[in-house]
């Protein structure tokens, strides 16, 4: 067995993975009990992150912004804007109240599908990375099966933000579709989370590396 | 013997793609100083400066704005507002100029920075093997790196918007701005640090390694 701490090899890594396990579990839980209780009464928020309160809503990228609301508008919520800066809307949020929703099912469907991809690509990975740390925790870093397993991690991570990416903008255009008469969001609202891939392919990589470690203590442990 | 995958192969490809990318934008920084041609650099150099905020309550669908509805094909019952705006000043002076490209540049000079360091580390790697205890450090030294660079680079970004924002609206002061730091990439950070821990047991273990083989 060799002779360093094993506990500590992932130090203040392994707290914050097990803090968002518990919250992840937590917020979980509370959606489990929320959301048939928003599908009942037809009110609430729909979707992970929330638009608004009792409605349904989608970005919209295409539609003509240049229409909409003056320095003035503004006003009432900010205060007096300076007589020489423009006002310029960043993007458009269209939305449905829930309460007499038509196709409810399909809406909500397409909308749970413009957030839910994401969210279960890093939970899968919250949790794999989890494993990681109990069998580091049990066995050393260097086995063959955490480094199998923290290479899968990375490419999982890596394909899942990529097809998420993908899947979430198909549901907001056809989302959009069903409200507004001939628009979608479209692929020009596409937006791959490069950093988080960049990030994937170094898991990918520390993988590997833990790979050669196994190989390395299999040899110390053959010659001991 | 099992055939040996390159460790680093995956992360020298990315990390070579954004080197060469930087290196494209510096050439067309300096093409666009030397030629004149114009538009923004990190927030700096552009015929204006914007910064943006988080309004969002105008349903653009009510009136004055039923044109909107009709000729867009909104249905029935659905509404259309704004999901934030953004303040431009199109006269910007230098102040402007300065407090927006500190809302830009740090977090690319952070991002950029990383992937440099990043490729030195995988080029020490490939020289020196990839379990030493200099190269644990250094990785360990790069995290720490990311997450106090993401963490400044987000105050900067805070107080600039605060003061650019303070500067367009009477009743907003400097403490305004919205501070936002990637969580993902703080935890990324912590995990690099620990990705460091991880290499100095490696390092210890080919020294053991070494002395006994």
């Amino acid at each position: 067995m060799p002779s360093y701490q094993l506990r500590s090899v992932w130090g203040p890594f392994s707290t914050i993975v097990n803090l968002l396990t518990f919250f992840v579990g937590l917020g979980l839980f509370l959606t489990a009990l929320i959301v048939p209780l928003t599908l009942i009464g037809g009110s609430g928020t729909v979707g992970i992150e929330g638009d608004r309160d009792g409605q349904l809503c989608a970005h919209a990228g295409d539609l003509p912004v240049e229409d909409v609301p003056t320095k003035g508008d503004y006003s009432e919520q900010i205060g007096e804007v300076e007589s020489r800066v423009d006002v310029v809307p960043i993007e458009l949020l269209v939305c449905e109240p829930l309460k007499g929703l038509d196709h409810k099912a399909v809406k909500y469907s397409l909308k749970a599908m413009t957030e839910v991809p994401t969210f279960a690509v890093y939970l899968v990975f919250l949790f794999g990375i989890r494993r990681v740390m109990i069998q580091t925790d049990r066995g050393g870093p260097f086995g063959h099966e955490t480094a199998r397993l923290l290479t899968r991690l990375g490419w999982w991570l890596f394909g899942g933000l990529i097809a998420a990416t993908l899947i979430e903008t198909t549901a907001e255009s056809l989302l959009i579709g069903t409200m507004v008469k001939g628009q979608t969001s479209g692929w020009a609202e596409l937006d791959f989370p490069a950093v988080m891939i960049l990030g994937a392919l170094g898991i990918v990589g520390v993988g590997r590396v833990l790979k050669q470690g196994a190989r390395l203590q299999d040899d110390v442990e053959g010659t001991v | 013997m099992a055939k040996t995958r390159d460790p680093l192969g995956p992360l020298d490809f990315v990390t070579s793609f954004f080197a060469m990318l930087l290196a494209v934008v510096i050439a067309l920084i300096l093409a666009s100083a030397i030629f004149g041609w114009g538009g923004s650099t990190l927030g700096m150099g552009g015929d204006s400066v914007c910064v943006a905020t988080d309004l969002r309550t105008f349903d653009l669908t009510e009136d004055p704005y039923g044109d909107v509805r009709k000729d867009d094909g909104i249905h029935r019952g659905v509404s259309v507002s704004p999901d934030g705006a953004r303040l431009c000043d199109p006269d910007p002076g230098f102040r402007e100029q300065a407090l927006s490209g500190l809302t830009e540049a740090p977090s690319a000079v952070v991002f950029f920075g990383f992937v440099l360091l990043t490729r030195r580390i995988i080029r020490y790697a490939r020289q020196q093997g990839l379990f030493s205890a200099e190269l644990a450090r250094r990785i360990a030294r790069l995290g720490w790196l990311l997450l106090g660079g993401l963490l400044v680079a987000g105050f900067l970004r805070w107080l600039g918007e605060g003061l650019l924002l303070s500067s367009m609206i009477d009743s907003m002061s400097w403490t305004d701005g919205w501070f936002s730091v990637s969580v993902p990439a703080l935890i990324g950070a912590v995990g690099i640090v620990s990705v460091g821990r991880v290499m100095s047991h490696a390092a210890a273990l080919q020294a053991e390694a070494d002395a006994t083989i």
